[in-house]
């Protein structure tokens, strides 16, 4: 079967050295088209309707992202390629799609682009694209944004207000949702502090990040924890605990 | 002719040479003798200047002589004895009737006076009266050890003041022959009665011993101390003149001279003055004042006075010492105490505005620190990017001279990373380097350009404050371009000002979009901290952007050079 792919990145280097790469390590995929700004991407995507697209946020002019935004199809599997971009990985994390940071780490590469192949026999919509989209469109409005979490059968799009609490387990993570609801994530949890500290959760333990809005109260008693809104109660650790209180008496 | 002897006798001997010169004149008396009768005028006045003070010898009737009288009162005493030591004593000022050396006994009962006031005789003629030393107790006219002790007295009941100015003439005669013994004419003088301190003391203790007493209860002295009586009071660390005295503390006390009939609790009155005195009235005393509750460190004015000489007041100034914090020696202390502490407080305050200004000028560099590190990864990681793609592509020597280059760009990044400021020299030699960089991903040309007569090495700007307009106008100016992309960067001098153009020949833009840029916003923070610790030496930055033809970015140094 072949798999076809494209690559948008404004430095022919960038593309040059991913092709042959890509060549070299993932010989099952075929780069169709390569584009150097984000315009010529477009219309390379909707030329060729390749099963991956091999995409770098930053670009001169228009961006990755606002490329993905002005396209109507999301039938495609997506890997992003950047050297450095806090904000960008951020919302790519948040939706739990692939990247790649430069230079390449052909691991990372190979691992990406298997999954990508084996998501894009499906040729269905993206979701987790959709969702970044959503994200994007939306910036402001954070109680809209969805966080992709990817358990073992499934990914789950949930609003970051329905997210409890979340506890670690060694490199897993469990959600606790509004509802009872619970799931696993094979993400170390630290990694969700990253993305959830802008929504407003607090790690104030090694194996907890707990959602601000849903803390009932601080209990003093057995060197204080947190009671939340499902009734269970979450430590807080001792060098934690200034940074728990500056960070309630923000509200 | 009565003859009658004159007899001097100095009764003031026992008082003599004492302190005040008024009360040295004072004391002294005129004896007329006759035989074995004395006519005594004592006290409180002055003989005639003409009679000196030995003994002389005349005949009487004696001419009518004048004496000045200055005392309060002055007695008349008659004694008449027979006892041939007080008759054998010769002391001065005594006129002794020689015409009358073997006669009789002259008598008292003989004799008759008659005053004279004003020119009016109103009484006449009249005894001498004998004084009953008994009857009349405390008016006892002399000395207890007076030698007249068993004399018999005769005194007249009035005598003069000095208040009489108008001559009062006492006229002596014998009773039965009217022959006149001779006549006195005496001027009552007003003159300073002062009173005399006798000695004073102080204590420490509360419990003043009254030296005015001796140790059997006797007054020291009944009009003025004796010599004994000073060396006593010397014993008791008294000193009789107190004049300008500084005394150690709170409790006073001053003798005065007591003497005769009028001396007794209410015969002066005094007030004291200065430190927190407000009470300027005058208080009845006896022969002692007592003052309490003196105030160390002030200085006082005690007045004294005779009642019946208010005009006359004696002053003794004294000054209680001060306590140690009140001394000129502590107050310095206490100055120069206060001027260390002053000191202190400045320079401790200097030092810790020294301390917060270097804190405040450390917080800025660690923000510029921290907005200088955020200048790098994108470019450090796109060119690491590059590097892997020479090398995928078996472009080795291009490799390695990227290589090269990019560990000179991020050696001096290094370098230079803790320095706010670098040479501009070495500024621009990052800045080519970066372009070289650069340049091998878009393949654009670039020109530096440096006025000649800038001195590249002395000349420091900030570092790497240029590095994002570049980067800026590479990005977003002639990336798209490839080799027709050109910038340009000019660093000249105008007037004090030092100016970095840079001009690149990409699509520019509107003057509306695109201003917010993370480099561009970046770099305007950076400049306004800068602006903050530089302060007369702004930098300012200008974009002048054209659609289509390019952007060119102004920094500009003010008074730089």
């Amino acid at each position: 079967m072949l798999v076809t792919a494209v690559i948008i990145d404004d430095e022919q280097n960038n593309i040059d050295n991913l092709e042959i790469l890509l060549e070299q390590y993932c010989p099952q995929l075929t780069i169709v088209a390569t584009a150097l700004n984000a315009t010529d991407g477009e219309a390379i995507i909707l030329e060729h309707h390749p099963d991956i697209v091999f995409l770098d946020i930053q670009m001169p002019g228009k961006n990755g992202f606002a490329l993905l935004q002005s396209l109507r199809t999301h039938s495609f599997e997506l890997i992003f390629v950047t050297a450095f971009d806090q904000y960008g990985i951020q919302a790519v994390k948040f939706s739990a799609l692939d990247y790649l940071l430069k230079p390449i780490d052909v691991e990372e590469l190979k691992t990406a682009v298997h999954k990508a192949i084996y998501r894009s026999t499906e040729k269905k919509q993206n979701k987790k694209l959709e969702n970044l989209l959503q994200v994007l469109e939306h910036q402001q409005q954070k109680d809209l944004h969805r966080i992709a979490l990817t358990s073992a059968k499934e990914t789950r799009f949930i609003r970051t207000q329905d997210i409890i609490r979340c506890e670690s387990s060694n490199n897993y993570t469990t959600f606790f949702l509004f509802g009872r609801e619970k799931i696993m994530t094979s993400k170390p949890i630290f990694e969700y502090e990253e993305i959830l500290v802008n929504y407003g959760f607090i790690r104030c333990h090694q194996s907890h990040l707990v959602n601000k809005k849903h803390i009932k109260s601080w209990v003093k008693e057995d060197g204080g924890f947190l009671l939340l809104d499902d009734n269970t109660q979450v430590p807080i650790s001792r060098q934690k605990k200034e940074y728990v209180k500056g960070e309630l008496e923000k509200n | 002719m009565k003859k009658i002897f004159l007899f001097i006798i100095l009764i003031t001997a026992v008082f003599a040479v004492f302190a005040q010169p008024v009360h040295k004149e004072d004391r002294q008396a005129i004896v007329f003798r006759f035989n074995n009768l004395s006519i005594i005028i004592s006290n409180y006045g002055t003989i005639d200047p003409s009679l000196n003070s030995t003994s002389r010898y005349i005949q009487f009737p004696l001419p009518a002589k004048g004496f000045n009288v200055y005392g309060y009162y002055m007695k008349i005493a008659v004694t008449e004895t027979t006892d041939p030591f007080v008759n054998s004593f010769q002391p001065a000022r005594t006129i002794i009737d020689t015409s009358s050396a073997d006669a009789r006994l002259m008598r008292a009962e003989d004799l008759e006076v008659r005053p004279s006031w004003r020119g009016l005789t109103p009484i006449g003629w009249m005894d001498l009266k004998k004084y009953h030393q008994e009857a009349n107790p405390g008016s006892y006219p002399f000395s207890e050890d007076s030698i007249f002790r068993n004399a018999v007295y005769y005194l007249l009941t009035r005598g003069v003041t000095s208040k009489d100015t108008a001559a009062s003439i006492f006229t002596f005669r014998n009773k039965r022959t009217k022959q006149e013994l001779f006549r006195l004419n005496l001027f009552g003088v007003e003159r300073p009665i002062l009173p005399m301190l006798g000695g004073w003391v102080q204590d420490t203790s509360h419990t003043l011993r009254d030296i005015g007493l001796d140790k059997n209860g006797r007054k020291y002295y009944g009009t003025m101390p004796s010599e004994a009586d000073m060396k006593a009071m010397e014993r008791e660390r008294s000193d009789i003149d107190m004049k300008n005295e500084k005394i150690q503390n709170t409790l006073l006390s001053l003798y005065f001279h007591g003497a005769g009939v009028w001396y007794n609790d209410s015969s002066m009155e005094y007030r004291l003055r200065g430190g927190s005195m407000t009470d300027t009235s005058w208080h009845k005393t006896g022969h002692r004042i007592l003052l309490t509750d003196l105030q160390h460190g002030d200085d006082y004015l005690l007045q004294v006075r005779y009642i019946i000489h208010p005009r006359y007041i004696q002053e003794y100034t004294f000054s209680v010492d001060p306590r140690w914090y009140q001394t000129a020696k502590f107050k310095m202390y206490l100055l120069f105490g206060c001027l260390c502490v002053g000191f202190a407080f400045v320079l401790f305050n200097y030092r810790q505005r020294v301390k917060t200004a270097r804190w405040k000028k450390d917080q800025l560099s660690l923000e510029l620190k921290a907005i200088r590190a955020q200048l790098n990864p994108h470019f450090v990681f796109n060119a690491l990017s590059s590097i892997q793609g020479l090398i995928n592509k078996n472009d080795i020597a291009k490799a390695n001279h990227y290589l090269v280059e990019f560990s000179s760009l991020l050696r001096e990044s290094m370098a230079n990373n803790d320095k706010e400021m670098i040479p501009l020299g070495n500024e621009l030699k990052i800045l080519e380097t970066y372009l070289k960089l650069e340049q091998l991903r878009f393949h654009f040309q670039y020109e530096i350009i440096v006025d000649e007569a800038l001195n590249k090495n002395a000349i420091e700007i900030p570092s790497l404050l240029l590095q994002p307009l570049i980067e800026n106008a590479i990005k977003h100016g002639v990336s798209a371009l490839n080799e027709k992309g050109l910038i340009m960067i000019r660093i000249c001098k105008n007037n004090n000002d030092l100016l970095a153009i840079i001009t690149d020949n990409g699509n520019g833009f509107a003057e509306s979009t695109n201003h917010s840029g993370f480099g561009l916003r970046l770099t305007r923070e950076r400049i306004e901290l800068l602006n903050k610790t530089l302060k007369r030496l702004p930098i300012q930055l200008k974009i002048e952007s054209i659609e289509n033809s390019g952007t060119t970015v102004h920094l500009i140094f003010k008074n730089w050079l």
